[in-house]
């Protein structure tokens, strides 16, 4: 039995050695040192590192190139070694605190360390990162990869330098869950929308093409989803949906070739649905309303593009800096209390 | 106005300058006059530094320390206010050379370079990036004192003069050093996190300057513990404040301005 005592003491001043901490600290720093080597010369492989949550990356890339991505796991498994070594010093410390209470603005940098480490953590095996989101003005769409909640754009406009030169740009953005508003934010550079572990960059704007604009016997008329036209013979011309490119969804590289889908409402008979491309002549249902369309120019409408990034272990970084800042200034202020005492510190 | 800064400049180049060979005279015919001489010249010099650092802080409406130029004068600035802090706290006399002369050569590479102050880019336009940059470069100048006293130490070692201090004192000196290098460097990469995480959404970058610098920062906090193992006492800690040195200036120097990076010395 105090064999085995002996042993569990011999592995927990393992555990605590400073040593180990020095050997393990070493080691990550010429495990980082060789991998950093590799990123410049393979940009297709760690180019992307920042667009993606470290675990989804890894997830990819590590797999595909595990000749050049190997070094991060191995750094990551000796940062967290390092972690758990910090741990169990200031469980350790905080067992001796009466005696070594002068060191807390120390042991408070290794617990904020440990927290900024189980922080980073968290938010590689648990957050996402969404680049190139398109919003467009008083449009709502959910939150990619966060059920129940939304964004509404309810404004994008360019913020210009002094010299006329556009320099930001200026995003009105509502975050929802549900119906509920969660938070309201003009977003622009160091401005992001932020609620819990979610943060919301305008990173640009632009224009997209929703529709088009047709001349004919009714005047003018704008036609975009959700567009409503009362016809001629009594009926309603209903737009389901517009696809600028066809009928290829996304951010296909077809040549423009807009498209509208809808359905032609009368009282008394079923919706009779239609597909107008308007490369085409009016598709016969139409037709048979009476109206002619003439195509006059697109309709756009400016969106916001953003970059959704959502690390649940946010809060707890910012924990762990709040504490490793407030260590520094213990540690600097219990450094010079002990000089001008004479008492030349052990650092 | 501008051309004023230039003066002033030139002025702290000078003084700078004239303080080193008055060190070194000092070193050759070891004369109080030539330190004290020395010694003031490195105050006015400051002085002058600091003024123009001030006048191009208030012409800009920012700190200015956004390319090599700017980037070298402030980190010579910085340098410059260390070897104050380690002169007028323990006397380090003839141990100032060798800072000394490392700040010139800072500031002299600074010289010939593109002094023109230009608008600031929204990204850089907040509280977080003055805090991250001045922490940035405060540490690096204390890392360049725990250089330089790392070298003094070897010579001293060598040659036991008593133009330098004794050996305690320039231990005791490079681990004062190590450790407030490594307390402000550690609130630049506070600072720096927050800041890019409101910026770009990530408080850590796997860019090569983000990854080199948590290198840097793991190293010198492996240095605040090496200083409690008798091995690394004396010759193998003055051994490591130079190899920390050469990384922080590859980190600097090296990435900044040869590999692409997010913190371009253009």
């Amino acid at each position: 039995m105090s064999r085995f005592r002996t042993m569990l003491t011999d592995l927990w001043k393992l555990c605590c050695s400073l040593k180990l901490a020095i050997v393990l600290a070493t080691l990550a720093t010429l495990t980082a040192f060789a991998g950093s080597l590799l990123m410049p010369a393979r940009p297709w492989i760690f180019a992307q590192m920042d667009g993606l949550s470290l675990g989804e990356w890894f997830a990819a890339q590590g797999w595909n190139y595990p000749e050049a991505t190997w070094w991060i796991g191995l750094y990551g498994a000796l940062l967290l070694l390092l972690g758990l070594n910090t741990a169990c010093c200031i469980i350790d410390w905080l067992g001796h605190l009466r005696a070594r209470w002068r060191k807390s603005g120390e042991y408070l940098i290794h617990l904020g360390f440990v927290l900024l480490l189980a922080a980073y953590l968290w938010g590689s095996l648990a957050g996402f990162r969404v680049a190139g989101e398109t919003l467009a003005v008083g449009e709502i769409r959910p939150v990619p990869r966060l059920p129940g909640h939304y964004l509404r754009l309810h404004a994008v406009e360019p913020v210009l330098g002094s010299s006329g030169h556009p320099m930001d740009v200026r995003s009105t953005l509502s975050l929802l869950r549900g119906e509920t508003v969660l938070v309201r934010q003009a977003v622009r550079a160091n401005h992001p929308l932020t609620w819990k572990g979610l943060t919301v960059l305008g990173v640009s704007f632009g224009q997209r093409n929703d529709g088009f604009r047709f001349a004919g016997r009714l005047g003018t008329v704008e036609l975009r989803p959700g567009s409503r036209v009362a016809l001629p013979d009594g009926g309603e011309l209903h737009i389901s949906d517009y696809r600028p490119n066809g009928l290829r969804r996304g951010n296909g590289g077809q040549a423009f070739d807009p498209i509208f889908f809808g359905e032609i409402r009368r009282p008394g008979h079923p919706p009779e649905a239609f597909r107008y491309r308007l490369r085409e002549p009016l598709p016969p249902a139409l037709v048979q309303t009476g109206l002619d369309l003439r195509p006059q120019a697109p309709l756009q409408r400016p969106v916001s593009i953003l970059t959704i990034h959502y690390d649940p272990g946010l809060n707890l970084a910012f924990a762990g800096a709040l504490l490793m800042t407030l260590g520094i200034l213990l540690a600097l202020g219990s450094f010079y209390r002990k000089r001008t005492r004479g008492d030349r510190p052990r650092l | 106005m501008t051309e004023f800064a230039q003066l002033l400049l030139w002025g702290a180049f000078v003084c700078y300058l004239l303080s080193v060979n008055l060190y070194l005279l000092h070193t050759l015919v070891r004369r109080p006059l030539f330190w004290r001489g020395a010694f003031a010249l490195v105050v006015l010099g400051f002085l002058l530094h600091s003024l123009c650092l001030g006048l191009r802080w208030y012409l800009a409406g920012y700190l200015p320390v956004t390319n090599l130029f700017s980037t070298l004068f402030f980190f010579s600035w910085a340098l410059a206010a260390t070897y104050l802090y380690f002169e007028l706290r323990y006397r380090i006399h003839a141990a100032g050379l060798f800072v000394m002369l490392l700040n010139l050569l800072l500031l002299g590479a600074a010289l010939p370079r593109d002094s023109a102050l230009k608008p600031l880019i929204p990204a850089l336009d907040t509280p977080l990036f003055t805090l991250h940059i001045a922490f940035s470069f405060l540490g690096y100048a204390f890392f360049a004192m725990a250089f330089s006293l790392g070298v003094l130490y070897l010579f001293q070692r060598r040659l036991t003069t008593p133009l330098l201090p004794d050996l305690t004192l320039l231990h005791r000196l490079n681990e004062e050093a190590i450790f407030l290098g490594f307390a402000l460097f550690s609130l630049c990469m506070i600072f720096g996190g927050i800041w890019a995480q409101i910026a770009w959404g990530y408080y850590f970058s796997w860019n090569i300057k983000g990854l080199w610098s948590f290198l840097i920062w793991l190293f010198y906090a492996g240095m605040c513990h090496a200083k409690f193992i008798r091995r690394w006492q004396g010759t193998g800690y003055a051994c490591l404040s130079i190899l920390g040195f050469a990384l922080v200036l590859f980190t600097y120097l090296g990435i900044g301005l040869l590999l692409s990076s997010n913190h371009p010395l253009d």
